[in-house]
């Protein structure tokens, strides 16, 4: 079995979300990513995606290692999500706002990694909001609410590495407080 | 009362303007505890004697320098300006008005209980009693919650409308130049009401933002650490969901506060106590977290959930290694 670091923070999401992306705006080197092509529906929107994960680290000042793992996007290599999920500090999720139905990918992803939240927390990131705005903040908001969690949730550019550290940030209040 | 001799002055003037323009003969407020309406001077010891030993469901106008927390107390800041005082006030009366036809009429209905419900239903009103604005971020919250238009201007400024309907905010410019407005002072911008539909009509040649940004803005720049009148310290609340901080201003304490109201309710005074952040940036995050819809209030007490342990303490250094790395500047 791969030997997984516990000092982790796990990023999910679907095919297009910017996993990959998001994990390169922050951390010391490019991803180690394992990408194929897709197929299906998925094809549509991203010609590859990662198969197994991705990978990446950022070091911190006394050499420990915060590795960075990125979730297969792909929902039938969801064996590994609980894998990778094992021991990490919190999970970053991101929503590709361009989807059909990105609401409902929210919820998809959020009772995927219940237990996971419910033992760390997690910061949601809505990718691709100037691309299409059928869905608002509000409406993911509403969705939570009706849900009875609050959680939360940022319109982000996850190329832009300001974007990705308010997540982080987001993330880290949750753990600590 | 124990008025000083210039506030009893700008107050006789406020009453006379109240009755000349609402053509009222009368207007009874006087110094004693079981008085409708009781006006003191906080700064007075015999005053603050007077406003303890009050009913509390008597409305209290005071006087002081800072905020006075209570059950139905209007602070008015001294220095007491007329117009403010006059529309406190006209807000008072009114709301007494309505009670007293209220309670007359009920009486005439001879239903037992039924005045001391509309007595006990207009005094909680009380707190949330409209009075003039202060600022930019007042001014644009009354828009918001009367559902009225503004057309607001100042001299080498872009004009900019609010309409409190749509709650949009609209500018010639650019949304970031609202800053230009929270720069200057109060006075030097004109407000003016306008009809909606007449800012239905400019909607083509403007831009158009989501007036809770502006709001969000607003108080957290205009705010001072000063609470909303009505609102207390004390009162526990929670949010319904987190800011977007990405799209509107923060400082890295509102992330401490977002999540730990995110879990729990928790008044102002007890967040201070627990984080030690700032109270005057945890009443500006009340005040921008109330006018955008996401804060949600409770009676009585509350049950605090545990903070959440972190399994090591390993696990709780490494979080704060990872802010550092990232220069992510975060009280934790």
């Amino acid at each position: 079995m791969m030997q997984l670091n516990t000092d982790k923070i796990i990023f999910t999401g679907p095919v297009g979300a910017g996993k990959t992306t998001a994990i390169a705006a922050i951390s010391d080197i490019p991803p180690v990513s394992t990408d194929v092509s897709t197929t299906g529906d998925e094809k549509r929107i991203k010609d590859t995606t990662t198969v197994a994960m991705d990978y990446s680290y950022i070091e911190l000042d006394d050499g420990t290692k915060v590795h960075l793992y990125g979730t297969p996007g792909q929902s039938r290599f969801d064996f590994m999500w609980s894998i990778l999920t094992k021991g990490g500090l919190g999970l970053v999720l991101l929503i590709n706002n361009d989807h059909p139905d990105p609401v409902g990918q929210m919820e998809f992803y959020l009772d995927a990694f219940k237990d996971f939240i419910e033992e760390t927390g997690v910061v949601i990131g809505i990718t691709r909001t100037n691309i299409n705005d059928t869905a608002t903040l509000e409406d993911y908001q509403q969705k939570l609410f009706e849900r009875n969690q609050i959680f939360p949730v940022f319109e982000v550019d996850s190329r832009t590495e300001d974007d990705v550290k308010i997540l982080i940030q987001a993330l880290l209040a949750i753990l600590e407080n | 009362m124990h008025l000083s001799e210039t506030d009893q002055k700008v107050f006789d003037v406020a009453v006379k303007i109240v009755c000349d323009e609402n053509n009222t003969e009368y207007l009874t407020i006087s110094d004693l505890a079981n008085s409708e309406i009781l006006v003191v001077d906080y700064n007075n010891e015999d005053a603050r004697e007077i406003l303890r030993l009050s009913k509390s469901h008597n409305v209290k106008i005071v006087f002081a320098d800072k905020n006075i927390e209570g059950k139905n107390i209007v602070t008015v800041k001294k220095p007491v300006r007329v117009l403010a005082l006059k529309n406190v006030l006209e807000a008072v009366s009114k709301q007494l008005y309505t009670y007293i036809s209220n309670t007359e009429s009920s009486s005439r209905i001879a239903q037992p209980g039924v005045a001391a419900d509309v007595r006990q239903s207009t005094t909680e009103t009380h707190t949330d009693i409209p009075v003039d604005a202060h600022n930019l971020f007042e001014k644009l919250l009354q828009a918001k919650t009367q559902q009225a238009c503004l057309h607001i201007s100042a001299a080498n400024l872009p004009d900019v409308y609010i309409d409190g309907k749509n709650k949009s905010f609209l500018i010639e410019t650019n949304s970031d130049d609202i800053d230009k407005y929270i720069r200057l002072n109060f006075n030097e911008i004109k407000f003016e009401p306008v009809d909606c539909s007449k800012v239905s009509r400019t909607q083509n040649t403007m831009h158009i933002s989501a007036l809770n940004n502006i709001l969000w803005r607003c108080a957290l720049d205009c705010s001072n650490g000063e609470l909303l009148t009505g609102h207390t310290l004390d009162k526990p609340v929670k949010l319904k969901s987190w800011p977007n901080f990405s799209r509107q201003g923060f400082k890295p304490e509102y992330f401490k506060l977002s999540a730990i109201l995110a879990r729990q309710y928790m008044s102002m005074t007890e967040l201070n106590k627990q984080t030690q952040v700032a109270m005057e940036s945890i009443i500006n995050f009340y005040n921008a977290a109330f006018a955008v819809d996401i804060l949600e209030t409770k009676t009585g007490s509350v049950k605090h959930n545990k903070p959440v342990v972190l399994e090591t303490r390993k696990k709780k250094t490494i979080l704060g290694k990872i802010a550092q790395r990232l220069r992510i500047d975060q009280i934790l």
